[in-house]
């Protein structure tokens, strides 16, 4: 008994030991980001895919000489679910000494991961996840780079009953609306949103279906829409099944004005599987063309640098709008945070990062950067981060919405 | 009034099902259901002849729709040609996973057997993961694009009805094919090899039968079935490392409403279960479709666990009525 | 004979002694721990090894093998957190009144699915366990939905929250404690003979007059109960619950693993393997999970696989096989 547990515990002392060490680069004198994304399980694609911006990110800063000549080195975590987030970012703050993080691509990592940093005073940026709940505790060191469920979800019921219901010649109180969404966070933020900004302002919510992501067969939700006769469908769901919806909706021949968003129907694969097919179809969300006149030099070079990198290590795909989201997290960070702070203190990054403000169209995209202080109700939420309404025009993804930086026009399509 | 969030729809007005909707909604299932049915056969056949409950079934599925999937990229094949030309491949990956997993197993207890079967799908989730990555694949079939239309019937008020021409092929596939498997197990030798296996294993080695090499081309058969479903379906929706699982649940449910061991009541019960998803999700909802047929399955499960069709006598089950 | 008899008390009486030595060296360690990442490794090992303690008092002494119950884990969790955030009622008794509600929802499964054998046992649950997690997720209303809910991180005893692991460390380690001495307890008493009886030959049992289906009820029941309480616990810990950290059915399948490769039916056997599998996970995650993603899942697979062909019984049990000693305790 005594060799058998003895050798037991000492195996296993062992192996957490040297789980634990060794893991300190021999880089002191380079940046030490922590990232936390999910690389694996369910959530996995688009963990990754958010990766590959803040990776790209970090390539082209160290490229430009770094940040204030020190180069960034990521100190990478993998969050397959919340525990695990929370267990990855206190080992990074624990065992890696790491002050700052970027991440988490799901809100519902993020609400895990966040709880650590705050309670270790880590400085946390969120770059994709868009869940109210994130910046709403009141949390010191969280900040959020994109634009939160709200605002796009607002966004997209204004452009419908401003824009598009008088084009068909309806007004707020005959307009009728559906909205679709997918049972999961992202589907589940973005609903409420829709919902309750078309209750504000008292438009006709006909139907409000919610599935499954996973489902196979959208059939039976596709009839029930056809019943209901909506004029415009909002969408909130993911790029795959946002396909089956649309590709099961021509076969039952259900046709209807769509607003979805850029995870769903602003996803490149959206045109791949439909071509012609996609146009006139519209995505909230994070705004497609980063090429606008508003940017600076500086921005369109490194805007269009960003989608070089992409294009040549992904086979020449044009980069997925969660890959730009990664991105932008990343570029604010290094681009305005850290210069400012000029360390990784986590205190001067808050303090930094709550001095910021940079207008509209000069920050990241068409972004610019102020984060709500913290006594407002969403401390931390870059409130210049806007989302855009995006169109599928001649098979290209054109920014049609807020005017000021829009590309293009709407277009109805039949 | 009690309010029931899960029941009550959540439209403006119930509109009445007229004849046309439920047509519409009635051949939606029926496609649905097809292949539910061609997927459930052979973890119904692994059952009855191995009593192994395979639950990494719904694995094979998947991992024959990413060989479809490359037969399609790189060999340029029609998808339906594809799925063909993954069988032999995924015969063989049968046959490997039968001696590699299920053999060992055959004598040990229920316990072992469950969770070997769950600990192979995690290894087929996460190897597929691993080599092929995270992403949704999909493929599109050029001819099959327009829906085919029925009707409209001005005599018996029935307006259009659309038929979703992939899904009305995978559909005719699938039936042709699990009747094609029946009659082989109906009527050829090999097949009433198979049936007498599995009506008594002391039996059929008495008669000289190698039960070894039967319970290997059983198992590789019945992935072989749930291997064409998916070759068939790949054209209707994507793949990805994790939709074996997705889909093993809903076999689960049509194999118990079947009878575990009945082929007739696989094919017969799948396409039930298809109408009934479909149904049940205009009627309550998408969203709440999958707590019907859970609900339907545990209500079998207790009130009927042989199923529709059950072959197996009730040495499964108990037949204490009281708690004791 | 008597020379044996007598080494084996003496030698027993040694067991005893190192034991509980040991106990106390474990207790006083994390005082001297000041890693938060060893903290929380240890948390976590307390936390799942009770969780798979309560799964085997189900399934590895009463032999109905649950694949369910992630259910009444995330009752547990649910239940807490909702009279918090809804009434301010303390975790504490939150944790208590998720327990109940789950032993309840568990009597009912029981009465209802215990006649299934086996196969049909394990189907059964594995659809209530999907009904959990479905229901989680579409009672927006209610739970959240997908969104979750995030629990208040001010620190307050009286509401089971602290700043620092090391209360949290020894929470865990009670719960741990209190669901080894249960199984315990179970194993040494009449209940737990009962539950051998009808594992090993159930109308032999019957024959006897073994109530069957009440002994399994009460193992039920508790087995529940002590799952929903670890709910609680992760609740309390992590201060964000949503259907995919406390509803999976995943969950069951990985407390499933670690009793069975640490030892089904055993006292010690599911704490052992979460104390194997716990580092590991933490260990393949932080080494590898960028890397080369799904291989520690992978690894578990297989390990899981080899030990259930070759060793069926488990660790704890070859341990058993190799020194007698531990027969006795």
């Amino acid at each position: 008994m005594k060799k058998g547990l003895v050798l037991t515990s000492v195996v296993l002392f062992l192996v957490v030991l040297y789980g634990t060490c060794g893991l300190v680069y021999g880089q002191e004198n380079a940046w030490r980001i922590g990232t936390i994304l999910p690389l694996t399980g369910p959530l996995a694609k688009n963990g990754i895919k958010n990766f590959d911006g803040v990776k790209i990110a970090t390539d082209m800063i160290n490229d430009q000489g770094g940040v204030l000549g020190k180069k960034v080195v990521l100190v990478s975590a993998d969050a397959p679910d919340p525990q695990a987030a929370a267990s990855e970012a206190n080992r990074l703050i624990t065992n890696e000494k790491i002050t700052a993080i970027i991440g988490t691509q799901a809100s519902t990592l993020s609400m895990a991961a966040t709880v650590v940093a705050e309670k270790a005073k880590v400085f946390y940026l969120e770059n994709e996840g868009i869940s109210g709940g994130i910046t709403s505790r009141g949390f010191k060191y969280t900040f959020r780079s994109t634009f939160d469920s709200d605002m796009m979800a607002y966004q997209m019921i204004d452009f419908a009953a401003d824009v598009i219901a008088p084009a068909i010649k309806k007004t707020d109180k005959n307009l009728r609306l559906a909205i679709v969404q997918e049972d999961g966070g992202f589907g589940t933020s973005t609903g409420k949103g829709l919902t309750d900004r078309a209750k504000a302002r008292n438009l006709n919510v006909v139907t409000t279906e919610v599935y499954s992501a996973k489902s196979v067969d959208l059939s039976g939700m596709v009839m029930k829409l056809k019943q209901a006769k909506p004029d415009i469908v909002l969408a909130a769901q993911y790029i795959n099944d946002s396909i089956l919806f649309h590709r099961q909706a021509k076969e039952l021949k259900f046709n209807t004005i769509v607003i979805g968003t850029t995870a769903g129907q602003g996803n490149p694969d959206f045109v791949q599987a439909f071509g012609k097919g996609a146009d006139g179809v519209m995505a909230g969300g994070i705004p497609s063309e980063i090429s606008v006149q508003r940017l600076t030099a500086q921005q369109k070079k490194d805007a269009d640098e960003f989608v070089k990198r992409y294009k040549d290590s992904h086979n020449g795909e044009y980069p997925n709008p969660t890959s730009f989201v990664g991105f932008a997290g990343a570029w604010i960070l290094y681009k305005f945070i850290l210069p400012k702070a000029g360390s990784l203190d986590a205190d001067k990054l808050r303090e930094a990062a709550l001095s910021l403000d940079i207008p509209r169209g000069k920050g990241v995209l068409n972004w610019g950067v102020k984060f709500a202080k913290p006594e407002e109700k969403n401390a931390g939420q870059n409130l210049y981060a806007s989302a855009g309404l995006n169109q599928w025009q001649n098979g290209e993804l054109k920014l049609i919405y807020p005017k000021e930086i829009a590309s293009a026009d709407f277009k109805l399509v039949k | 009034m009690i309010s029931c969030p899960l029941l009550s729809r959540n439209s403006e007005s119930a509109t009445p099902m007229d004849l046309t909707l439920f047509i519409q909604l009635l051949i939606s299932g029926i496609l649905l259901g097809g292949v539910y049915a061609l997927a459930s056969i052979g973890l119904t056949l692994i059952f009855g002849v191995m009593k192994v409950v395979n639950f990494a079934h719904g694995e094979f599925f998947m991992v024959a729709m990413y060989l479809a999937y490359w037969a399609v990229q790189y060999l340029h094949l029609d998808p339906y040609l594809a799925t063909l030309v993954a069988v032999p491949v995924v015969f063989l990956i049968g046959i490997v996973t039968y001696y590699l997993f299920i053999r060992p197993t055959l004598s040990s207890s229920v316990l072992a057997q469950i969770f070997i079967t769950v600990g192979l799908s995690t290894i087929i989730q996460n190897m597929v993961l691993l080599f092929w990555s995270a992403d949704f694949r999909s493929i599109s079939v050029s001819y099959a694009t327009e829906s085919l239309v029925l009707g409209p019937f001005a005599a018996l008020r029935v307006e259009e009805i659309m038929i979703s021409p992939i899904r009305l092929i995978a559909f005719a596939l699938a039936i042709l094919l699990s009747v094609a498997f029946y009659l082989f197990l109906k009527f050829s030798y090999t097949g009433k090899i198979i049936r007498a296996t599995a009506q008594d294993r002391s039996a059929a080695l008495l008669m000289g039968i190698n039960t070894d090499k039967i319970y290997r081309l059983t198992f590789a058969i019945g992935i072989v079935l749930v291997g064409l479903a998916g070759g068939l379906v790949l054209p209707v929706y994507s793949v990805q490392p994790f939709v074996g699982f997705d889909f093993v649940l809903i076999m689960f449910v049509v194999v118990v409403l079947g009878g575990m061991g009945s082929v007739v009541g696989a094919m017969i019960s799948g396409l039930i279960i298809g109408v009934v998803e479909v149904f049940s999700s205009y009627w309550i909802g998408q969203e709440n479709k999958q707590i019907i047929y859970f609900l339907v399955f545990i209500a079998i499960l207790v009130v009927r666990p042989s199923g529709l069709f059950g072959l197996r006598e009730e040495e499964e089950l108990e037949h204490i009525e009281t708690i004791d | 004979m008597k020379p044996s008899i007598d080494r084996q008390q003496s030698s027993g009486k040694t067991l005893k002694a190192i034991l509980w030595i040991a106990l106390l060296l474990l207790a006083l360690l994390p005082l001297f721990i000041k890693n938060e990442f060893y903290l929380d490794a240890l948390i976590l090992i307390f936390l799942w090894g009770a969780f798979a303690g309560a799964w085997n008092i189900l399934a590895g002494y009463a032999g109905m093998m649950s694949l369910g119950h992630n259910a009444f884990f995330g009752i547990g969790a649910y239940t807490s957190t909702l009279l918090l955030l809804h009434f301010g009622l303390s975790p504490w008794i939150g944790m208590l009144i998720g327990g109940l509600f789950a032993s309840v929802i568990g009597l009912i499964l029981g009465l209802v699915c215990f006649r299934l054998r086996s196969h049909y046992f394990a189907l059964a649950t594995l659809a209530f366990g999907e009904v959990g997690y479905i229901v989680a997720v579409n009672l927006r209303s209610l739970t959240g939905g997908s969104e979750g809910l995030a629990l208040p991180i001010q620190p307050s005893p009286m509401l089971f929250s602290f700043a620092g692991k090391l209360p949290y460390v020894y929470i865990g380690l009670l719960f741990f404690l209190v669901v080894i001495g249960i199984s315990y307890a179970i194993e040494h008493s009449r209940l737990g003979y009962y539950l051998t009886a009808f594992r090993e030959n159930e109308n032999a049992a019957r024959a006897l007059g073994v109530r069957t289906g009440r002994v399994r009820l009460i193992a039920m029941v508790l087995s529940s109960f002590l799952s929903a309480i670890m709910g609680t616990f992760y609740a309390q810990y992590v201060v964000f619950i949503d259907p995919s950290s406390v509803m999976r059915i995943q969950i069951s399948v990985q407390v499933a693993l670690f009793a069975i490769i640490g030892g089904i039916g055993t006292t010690l056997g599911p704490a052992i393997g979460a104390m194997i599998f716990v580092p590991i996970t933490m260990l393949l995650r932080a080494k590898m999970g960028t890397s080369l993603p799904g291989l520690h899942m992978i690894i578990y697979g297989v390990i899981l696989v080899l030990v259930l062909i070759y060793m069926p019984q488990g660790i704890a049990s070859k341990l058993k096989e190799r020194i007698p000693l531990l027969k006795k305790s």
